[in-house]
């Protein structure tokens, strides 16, 4: 799927919208480079499964976890990691990720998806890009 | 008494000795830091993995040349370690390392919130502060740093109020991802500020994120967006050359400084706070230090800020905080039931 935004308020919306798909255990991949929006979709998404703490930049703790006042359908948490970072795979064991992924309780974002993707144990992730569109304010969003 | 300080939530390795007299002198015997920014030089940023393998290589170095003799560390009244927050992996080499030496020397032990520690840096750097005592509560703290803006309103030692955050990126964040657009290196703070000093601060216009809104929260992923905004357009008209990088490098400084400078004043007025308190790397920043000063001054708010040293991570402040919060040290137990985390919060809105 290809979506065009126009705004940072369009990009939440469609995270909102998307986030009602989503059953728990999944792993979303996003890769954009600085500043296309991939924090601004993981507002949207959280906002979207009914949480209601800021979500803000995880670059510097690396992960945040919200947990759903609400379950949806199995999720009863959000787990937000920035591998900005991030060189590989071990590093993402030392940060503990590891029990958070495949749970059928979570869903994992992660931001720069790209730094560490190659990793095998880590490659079955659902791919989002976000890219800088022709006038300012837009971005293309693929979903795979 | 005789404090051990030690430090290591997120790249820097550090110990200190403090000493406070009865009456509440502060004499530091000793402050090793051990810089690791060369390591992360090469990645762009702060690698965590390679901080914490390299924390568990220096923290016994470290330590050992902060206590320097064995009659000091026969004397040693309190230990305290950063427990909160920071990356869980680097905070428990700490923690684990202070609660063996707690065990071993039977001493008592405190866990510090770093955030905590960074605002008792303005006590370290200034002699006033110490004389002062509870006349200059209530005080409002901006605390700015890589992973950190925050504005905390203190009414008194130990007691805070969050007043307000920054909703997507930190300040120090939002220095690093510039400095990274423009191709300057890591860390980004002192680089843009050396740019920024030779550049022309009226050229561009920045916005100013949030300074209208009617509450105390931050934003500055924007700025970021706005820098490459500006950016591409340069690129599609002709080549970016050092004068137009200073250039930007001075507005955006700008920008973040009189964002920063007029919420923290407008809190100030509106808690009718006696003192204004810098603290996190960021306050190391000149202009953010001088700009700050002279509006609180025209409110005639007292205004201050750690010296450079203590601006950045280190264990002095970590020592000091266990001073002011020695009373929760308990011999008994927080050896066995310290625990490190990575994301407690100062404070809590009431
Ligand atoms: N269509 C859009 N979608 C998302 N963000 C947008 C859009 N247009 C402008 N923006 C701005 O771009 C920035 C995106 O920042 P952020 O989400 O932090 O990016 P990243 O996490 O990818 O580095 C924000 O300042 C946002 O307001
Ligand atoms: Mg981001």
């Amino acid at each position: 799927m290809k979506k065009v935004t126009h705004s940072a308020t369009e990009t939440k919306k469609l995270a909102i919208e998307l986030a009602k798909n989503f059953k728990g255990g999944e792993l979303l991949g996003l890769e954009g480079d600085l500043g296309s929006g991939k924090t601004v979709f993981v507002q949207g998404l959280a906002k979207g499964l009914g949480i209601k703490e800021k979500v803000n930049s995880p670059t510097f703790v690396l992960m945040k976890i919200y947990q759903l006042p609400k379950a949806v359908k199995q999720i009863t948490q959000l787990v937000h990691v920035d591998a900005y970072r991030l060189q590989g795979a071990q590093e993402f064991k030392d940060i503990g990720l590891d029990e958070y992924t495949d749970k059928k309780n979570t869903l994992v974002v992660i931001e720069w998806i790209d730094k560490v993707a190659k990793v095998k144990s880590w490659a079955k992730y659902k791919q989002i890009s976000f890219n800088f569109g022709e006038k300012p304010n837009n971005r293309t969003i693929l979903i795979k | 008494m005789k404090i051990l300080g030690i430090e290591t939530s997120c790249d820097e390795t550090a110990a200190s000795l403090l000493e406070i007299s009865a009456i509440g002198k502060i004499k530091i015997l000793s402050s090793v830091v051990s810089s690791q920014i060369k390591t992360h030089q090469q990645y762009g940023g702060i690698v965590p993995e390679v901080a914490a393998r390299k924390h568990v290589q220096n923290i016994i170095p470290v330590i050992a040349k902060s206590i320097k003799t064995k009659s000091n560390f026969s004397k040693i009244d309190l230990i305290a370690v950063t427990s909160r927050p920071g990356l869980i992996t680097s905070l428990q080499i700490g923690v684990q390392t202070a609660k063996t030496l707690a065990y071993l020397w039977r001493v008592p032990l405190i866990g510090i919130n770093h955030l905590e520690a960074h605002i008792y840096s303005n006590w370290l750097s200034n002699d006033k502060l110490q004389k002062l005592g509870r006349k200059i509560f209530p005080a409002v703290c901006l605390l700015v740093s890589g992973g950190h803006t925050e504005l905390i309103l203190m009414k008194n030692f130990g007691q805070y109020e969050l007043l307000g955050q920054t909703r997507d990126d930190a300040v120090g964040e939002a220095f690093d991802k510039v400095a990274k657009l423009l191709n300057l290196g890591y860390p980004g703070g002192p680089v843009i500020e050396r740019y920024a000093k030779t550049g022309q601060n009226d050229k561009i216009e920045f916005p100013r994120p949030m300074i209208k809104a009617k509450n105390f929260d931050f934003s500055f992923s924007g700025l970021k967006t706005a820098v490459r905004y500006y950016l591409e357009q340069i690129k599609t008209n002709g080549k970016l050359n050092q004068k137009m990088i200073q250039d930007i490098c001075s507005a955006f400084q700008k920008a973040v400084v009189e964002v920063l400078t007029y919420k923290t004043i407008k809190a100030a007025t509106e808690f009718k706070a006696k003192t204004v308190l810098l603290g996190g790397g960021v306050s190391a920043n000149k202009l953010l230090r001088s700009n700050l000063k002279k509006q609180a001054q025209k409110l005639d708010i007292a205004c201050y800020y750690p010296k450079f040293k203590y601006t950045q991570d280190n264990a002095v402040m970590i020592a000091l905080a266990g001073y002011f919060n020695r009373k929760k040290a308990n011999l008994q137990q927080n050896w066995q039931t310290l625990t490190s985390n990575p994301n407690l919060k100062l404070t809590s809105k009431k």
